[in-house]
């Protein structure tokens, strides 16, 4: 519908299923900051992307919905394999790890990377379908971008804690 | 599978018209609050969609034409019969049925649940008709704004103030079963 | 914004209809305003309720009995069963079309199996996945709380800086556009049961 302004234009349906109402957080616990930051990268990602590739209501209409279905169940791989790969550091820094015990745990990692693979694959076939040529090439640089960007703030964050100890 | 219908497979269809006669079934039923106009509205979606598969065209939303056949057949249902023996049907269905109310640990909880989810049929079965599809395309059809909005014939934002519109009504039809359930959950919060 | 445009954007937010900016608005509003606190209360409830009443299934016997009058309806408007037969007579009445036909198909298939149907663009896309990047930052991010906290810190200031670069880009209040679509939709009378009747298709 024309005349929308972007803020409408960005309806991103959001299917967050059972988000009903937003109470003040707890502060301080480390697993609802780490979910905080997934879902912040999550939203800045979105609100970019859907800038950076122009995407009309009709298009955030179809992909959001996706995009928010499978950004929730990588979260929850993502979660597991943060603690396989912990696992696996203490592991290697126990000297009494055997080997059997390695294969088992980097089998697992393998299975749960392939899982998020295969997620990012199904979701970027599926915007392939929904996405002009101009779109997809945009898409392209817009990852690049992003990814840089996300790790060149890591670093910044990480230069600002050393300078404030 | 479409394909194969759209080439006049029966059986084709018939797995297509499994898969939604339940979906069809249940809308067409909030719609007239009656089985029997249901099934018959139902029966109706499923031929005249087999009758007009051809033009269906595959980039669209099989699941949006469908619901769309069955709005439309469920609006020229209720201006010729003018049903109004709509909603007795359902709260006898209701009341009749053992519900399982599973997440309730006390007998106080569960009993005041039950009593807001009767009421909570009995008002969205009272919403004006807009509303009321509306609100049964996006809640138990589980559609989004603008898929709603095609089925309907109307703008997602339509749908939008129609949901917005339709909360405001069951919350102030359902007051005081809302209150009397926080105060048994605070309750049960301080155990 | 009056607390009657954040009531609409709570029922947006259960239909999953809100945007990222739009979320945040009403995060920010949320945790400030013990009315709309209970109206989303309220509201969520009567959703997780509405949602559990599944409404009537077929009985056994209906479903049988829909199934068969389907059936029978379809068979009576003289519909094909399974494959037609007319297909193997054109086939075999003209086998240089055939020929012709599996000769194209078997160079489709090849090329199809032969190319990766991915394009060049997509597959580095591929390559280069956020999932990797964000493993990689979540290990940096257990080692150090502070460092956690300040990254996201920044990520919620880009967050508002976006949603305000978008509200000036437009150069119009978001009140604005409520207001629009209040008085339109009052305008369509949509509180009155009228609808247009629509056959068929």
């Amino acid at each position: 519908m024309k005349g929308k302004i972007n803020v409408l234009v960005i309806i991103a349906i959001f299917l967050l299923a059972l988000i009903p109402c937003f109470s003040q957080e707890q502060p301080g616990s480390r697993a609802d900051v780490h979910r905080n930051i997934r879902d912040n990268i999550f939203t800045l990602r979105a609100l970019r992307m859907t800038q950076t590739l122009e995407l009309t209501q009709e298009q955030t209409a179809v992909i959001f919905p996706v995009l928010s279905k499978l950004e929730k169940e990588k979260a929850g791989l993502q979660q597991e394999l943060g603690k396989e790969i912990r696992e696996l550091r203490s592991m290697i820094r126990d000297d009494k790890t055997k080997a059997e015990d390695y294969e088992k745990r980097l089998n697992r990692i393998k299975e749960i990377r392939n899982e998020i693979r295969l997620k990012e694959e199904a979701f970027e076939k599926f915007l392939e379908s929904q996405l002009t040529p101009v779109q997809k090439a945009k898409y392209v640089i817009f990852n690049l971008d992003f990814n840089r960007r996300l790790m060149e703030r890591m670093n910044r964050a990480r230069i600002l804690v050393q300078k404030n100890k | 599978m479409i394909l194969r219908a759209q080439a006049g497979d029966i059986e084709a269809f018939m797995v297509l018209a499994s898969r939604y006669q339940q979906p069809v079934f249940r809308l067409a039923y909030r719609l007239t609050g009656n089985r029997e106009d249901a099934l018959d509205v139902a029966q109706e979606t499923m031929l005249k969609a087999f009758e007009a598969i051809k033009n269906f065209k595959l980039k669209s939303s099989f699941h949006t034409w469908v619901h769309r056949i069955a709005f439309n057949l469920t609006l020229n249902f209720l201006k010729k019969n003018r049903s109004r023996k709509i909603h007795q049907e359902s709260l006898d269905r209701f009341r009749n049925e053992e519900e399982k109310l599973e997440n309730f640990s006390s007998p106080e909880q569960s009993s005041i649940s039950e009593e807001l989810r009767f009421n909570l049929e009995k008002a969205i079965q009272e919403l004006p008709f807009a509303y009321r599809s509306a609100f049964s395309l996006v809640v138990f059809q589980g559609m989004s704004h603008s898929e709603a909005g095609k089925v309907l014939g109307c703008s997602g934002s339509t749908v939008s103030w129609r949901m917005h519109e339709a909360r405001k009504m069951l919350k102030e039809k359902l007051k005081p079963f809302l209150n009397s359930n926080k105060e048994v959950r605070d309750e049960m919060r301080k155990i | 914004m009056r607390c009657e445009r954040y009531n609409k954007m709570i029922s947006d937010l259960l239909d999953g209809n809100l945007s990222p900016g739009q979320k945040r608005k009403l995060e920010k509003h949320l945790a400030t305003c013990k009315s709309c606190q209970a109206h989303c209360e309220a509201l969520s409830l009567i959703q997780q309720e509405a949602k559990a009443l599944r409404g009537p299934d077929f009985l056994p016997e209906q479903k049988r009995e829909f199934e068969r009058r389907l059936r029978a309806s379809f068979e009576q408007s003289g519909a094909k069963k399974g494959k037609t037969k007319e297909r193997p007579k054109l086939f075999l009445a003209r086998p240089a079309w055939a020929a012709g036909g599996i000769l194209l198909l078997v160079v489709i298939l090849s090329l199809i199996f032969l190319w990766d149907r991915r394009p060049p663009e997509m597959q580095l896309a591929m390559m280069l996945s956020y999932e990797d990047s964000y493993l990689s930052l979540s290990q940096v991010i257990e080692e150090d709380e502070s460092v956690a906290q300040s990254f996201n810190q920044e990520l919620i200031n880009s967050i508002d800086l976006e949603i305000r670069m978008e509200e000036e880009l437009e150069g119009q209040d978001l009140q604005d556009i409520y207001e629009q679509e209040e008085a339109q939709y009052t305008e369509n009378n949509l509180l009155k049961e009228k609808f247009p009747l629509k056959e068929g298709l």
